[in-house]
């Protein structure tokens, strides 16, 4: 408590005011150019100073059948998916973290790389797979002499591969939630003679609260936001969501922007309200777990049990992982995805490196490789420090504006990438010095669009540290700094090297807001890849998904190695 | 004296004569090596990547010392892109091919004056917008899997066709110019009740060309129109795809391609727009990249004969009918 007061007010204010100043120019610039968007015919760069502002779209909008239509899918799907990456999430990081299952680290390990995927990679997959008559494992299905037929041309299909795609949001937050749980609480209930089932219920689940709150509240708003999914599962379908509805309004011809600024500024008010939600819940209450003592994590042993965990998870990753990468290697391999029977898979004749070939010849994919690398790694140190600035404001000091902060960090998730790829070229676009048309306006994007990513991530740790471990430090006499350093940094410096690692991969990942902001000379590799996948070779845009892939699989094991040798539990 | 002076006088009209085209020849030989010093040109297109790229390693055959980056967005994405750029002053275009004719009418001042030397051999429809001209046309066949056995169609009118119920790909309407001009020409050419008889076949929707191709290649849809150029490399690189050129026509949108008046390497972008629109860069766009070329004279891609017939728009009209045809295709197949 004394140590809370040790800065001047002034100083404390003038922090918090400039981290609102970053957050300005990276947030509140670009979402007020698409609010003017939203308000005016013109451009906001073009027509500035003499537009004529009117709220025409926003009315449009809002009377707009095929608007209500549209919210009302995405409602459903999002709900849906989140429900599902919640409950998938949950259940992996209870399964990793706290029980005897074997293979844990393989589980572990696996479970996040649907992450790496990029969306359009995935429904690509997927719809190769689960295509009505022709899907892979429709001609599995009917090369097992099965009747039952698949179809993720629907509703549920998109709310099935949106859960898969998710829970490694959910899993990142909860399993290191659940792995820095001093066990002793849950000991105390053993030995009260409380079955495991009401330990998981009443103690474990309720105290990593935060963490599944935040993780929900995160795949919930990012699902929101995705286009491609929706797009490629949906289409067919003929059933349309928010983000193919503004897609739809911004491509055609003249680009309806005022529609489409006014369409996301609702989802914009719809996040705000879940984040305004998310703190009345947690307000008051205290999950700290990790606390002064020294602890190893207890698991729980499952008996027989752990081998049907162990069949649910690999049933899982069958789903998410394998399923999807067969199909993308099918792709990449096979001259031509024309699969009449089952038989057919097993044609030799029709594999070849040619793909790989014509990818490699194309001077376009070293130069995409490199500048990705460039950029992901600007955006992971830049973002991660700034996010941890923020996060430490927000979630372990009683400074002035912390609420604010909170909100406007969390603004930019709801925003799709498209979208706010129009408002940064039109906030950014003026920066002088070259920014525009260099790597570097890429990485101020990302690291823009994935603070609150990064935030959320870091609070969850954040939150775990008992505040006596800083107050003993300050009451020692060292400063604010030298706790942050010596105290704060080691004992979250798994959750530090997870968030910057996810933040690395997002950016390599990131596709609408680089598309209005790359040039010919910092092409990443995620616009060659839509630029592939629409001129229409796909061969090639597969074996580019598998090269992606695998860089991201190194990134992980890397960052993972990383995260263990930093961890204070992994020195004792 | 008199002769002498005559002499003179026809020698003097003689010089002059052939002075012009000397002095064209010297001006172009200025030009390229103005644009060999400037060594690079950026060049913005809507054309498909590896397209694009294919025509761009045809160009360096012939002019090996002129780099040219490029950049590559849909229509509507390259438009904004643009007029961004120009508000900012930033624009760092050399070449510009837009897709889309209604979305450059927007910005067509920024654009300087020039003219390919080979200017008259292109259709009026082509030229409607001043100093932009036609350099790519994609045109829509009907693509069809032949492995799969099914019975090849010969007409748009044939999609259609009971047999194909269920079986066929259609692209939507608004995703883009060239689809526009699909759905415009089948209604106008092929007939005002056609939209209403293709959408009770019960056909499979595509967000864009490429699932579409993709679509029929695996089987998903066994028919479907299809740009050729996305269609004809599949079928030279052994996929198991037949093109058709459908006995009414082939709906042709034409590209609007300039030089921007603040282009930073402006030789450079006259040579490759000049070589781009000439008979050479035009047989290379057809030859090599299975498109269409509405200049006077210049070869059908593979399978095409002197009967097939390439529609082009209206200009007047693909501007007016645009929104109220493309809101009425939607309601007819059930787009929401």
């Amino acid at each position: 408590m004394l140590a809370m007061n040790r800065e001047p007010a002034s100083l404390r204010y003038a922090w918090m005011l400039f981290l609102l100043a970053i957050l300005g120019f990276l947030v509140i610039y670009p979402v007020t150019m698409l609010a003017l968007g939203a308000l005016s015919e013109d451009s906001p760069v073009a027509g500035a100073g003499d537009a004529a502002y009117s709220l025409a779209a926003f009315v449009a909008v809002l009377a707009d059948p095929d608007v209500l239509r549209a919210t009302w899918n995405t409602l459903v799907v999002c709900a849906g998916g989140t429900a599902a990456a919640v409950a998938m999430g949950l259940f992996f990081s209870w399964v990793t973290a706290r029980t005897n299952t074997p293979f844990v680290r393989v589980i572990e390990a696996v479970s996040v790389m649907p992450l790496l995927i990029p969306p359009l990679v995935a429904a690509v997959a997927w719809s190769i797979l689960g295509s009505p008559q022709t899907g892979l494992i429709n001609v599995l299905l009917q090369g097992l002499g099965l009747d039952w037929r698949v179809n993720f041309y629907s509703r549920w299909g998109i709310v099935a591969i949106f859960g898969i795609y998710y829970s490694p949001y959910v899993y990142m937050f909860t399993s290191s939630a659940m792995k820095n749980m001093d066990p002793a609480l849950e000991e105390a209930a053993a030995i009260s003679g409380v079955s495991t089932f009401k330990t998981i219920f009443q103690i474990t689940l309720p105290l990593i609260l935060p963490a599944i709150i935040a993780g929900t509240m995160l795949a919930f708003v990012v699902m929101l936001g995705i286009y491609g999914i929706p797009a490629v599962l949906g289409t067919p379908a003929r059933v349309s969501v928010l983000t193919t509805y503004i897609y739809e309004l911004i491509s055609s011809a003249p680009p309806h922007f005022s529609k489409a600024a006014a369409t996301s500024v609702i989802l914009i008010a719809v996040t705000a309200l879940a984040v305004l939600a998310q703190q009345r819940v947690l307000r008051g209450k205290s999950f700290v777990t990790v606390a002064g003592k020294a602890f190893r994590p207890r698991l729980i042993d499952l008996g027989r049990w752990k081998y049907l965990t162990l069949a649910v998870s690999a049933a899982y990753l069958l789903a998410a992982v394998v399923l999807p990468t067969v199909a993308l290697l099918m792709g990449a391999f096979r001259s031509f995805l024309y699969i009449p029977d089952l038989a057919a898979v097993f044609d030799t004749s029709m594999y070849s490196l040619n793909h790989f070939r014509r990818l490699f010849s194309n001077s376009l994919t070293l130069l995409s490789l490199q500048n990705t690398l460039k950029i992901g790694v600007i955006t992971a140190a830049v973002g991660g420090a700034l996010s941890f600035a923020i996060a430490y404001s927000v979630y372990r000091t009683r400074l002035p504006l912390r609420g604010l902060v909170d909100v406007v960090s969390t603004l930019p998730v709801a925003i799709p990438g498209l979208v706010i790829g129009v408002a940064y070229i039109w906030a950014w676009i003026n920066l002088p010095g070259g920014v525009y048309g260099s790597v570097w306006i890429l990485a101020l994007a990302f690291v823009a669009r994935f603070i609150p990513d990064t935030v959320k991530s870091l609070s969850t740790s954040l939150l775990q540290v008992h505040r006596e471990l800083e107050e003993a430090s300050l009451i020692c006499g060292r400063g604010r700094f030298y706790t942050i350093r010596r105290i704060i940094l080691p004992l979250i410096a798994p959750g530090l090297v997870s968030s910057m690692s996810l933040l690395f991969i997002l950016s390599i990942r990131e596709l609408g807001s680089s598309l209005f902001l790359y040039s010919s000379r910092s092409l990443p590799m995620s616009v060659l890849l839509v630029n592939l996948y629409e001129g229409g070779d796909f061969g090639v845009t597969a074996a580019f998904s598998v090269v992606q892939t695998l860089i991201l699989v190194a990134v992980v094991l890397f960052t993972t190695w990383l995260g263990r040798k930093t961890s204070i539990a992994g020195k004792l | 004296m008199k002769a002498f002076r005559i002499v003179g006088a026809v020698a003097a009209v003689l010089a002059a004569t052939a002075v012009s085209p000397l002095a064209a020849h010297a001006e172009d030989a200025g030009r390229l090596e103005a644009a060999r010093k400037e060594g690079r040109l950026v060049l913005y297109t809507a054309n498909q990547l590896e397209s694009e790229q294919d025509l761009v390693a045809r160009f360096n055959k012939k002019y090996p010392g002129i780099q040219v980056e490029i950049v590559r967005a849909p229509g509507s994405r390259l438009a904004t892109r643009i007029q961004t750029e120009v508000a900012a002053g930033k624009l760092a275009a050399d070449v510009i091919d837009m897709s889309d004719r209604g979305l450059a009418a927007d910005f067509q001042q920024i654009f300087a004056d020039y003219a390919p030397p080979n200017a008259a051999q292109y259709p009026e429809r082509a030229k409607t917008l001043p100093n932009l001209w036609p350099k790519t046309s994609w045109g829509f066949v009907i693509a069809y899997n032949a492995a799969s056995g099914v019975k090849p169609p010969a007409s748009w009118r044939d999609l259609a066709d009971r047999q194909y119920d269920g079986k066929v790909g259609v692209v939507v309407a608004n995703s883009g110019g060239s689809t526009w001009t699909r759905a415009m020409f089948t209604r106008q050419v092929v007939g005002e009740d056609y939209w209403k008889a293709l959408a009770a076949n019960h056909p499979m929707l595509y967000p864009s060309g490429a699932p579409a191709a993709s679509g029929i290649v695996r089987g998903e849809v066994l028919l479907g129109g299809v740009q050729s150029n996305a269609v004809i490399p599949m079928v030279r690189s052994g996929a198991p795809l037949k093109v058709v050129y459908p006995e009414e026509g082939i709906p042709i949108t034409t590209s609007v391609a300039g030089i921007p008046k603040t282009s930073p390497h402006p030789n450079a972008a006259r040579v490759f727009m000049d070589w781009a629109m000439s008979a050479e860069g035009q047989t290379a766009w057809v030859q090599d990249g299975g498109g269409f070329s509405v200049m006077e004279g210049a070869p059908l891609p593979e399978g095409a004969t002197a009967a097939t017939r390439l529609w082009i728009p209206d200009p007047q009209e693909f501007v007016a009918l645009r929104g109220e045809w493309i809101g009425e295709w939607n309601r007819t197949f059930g787009v929401k």
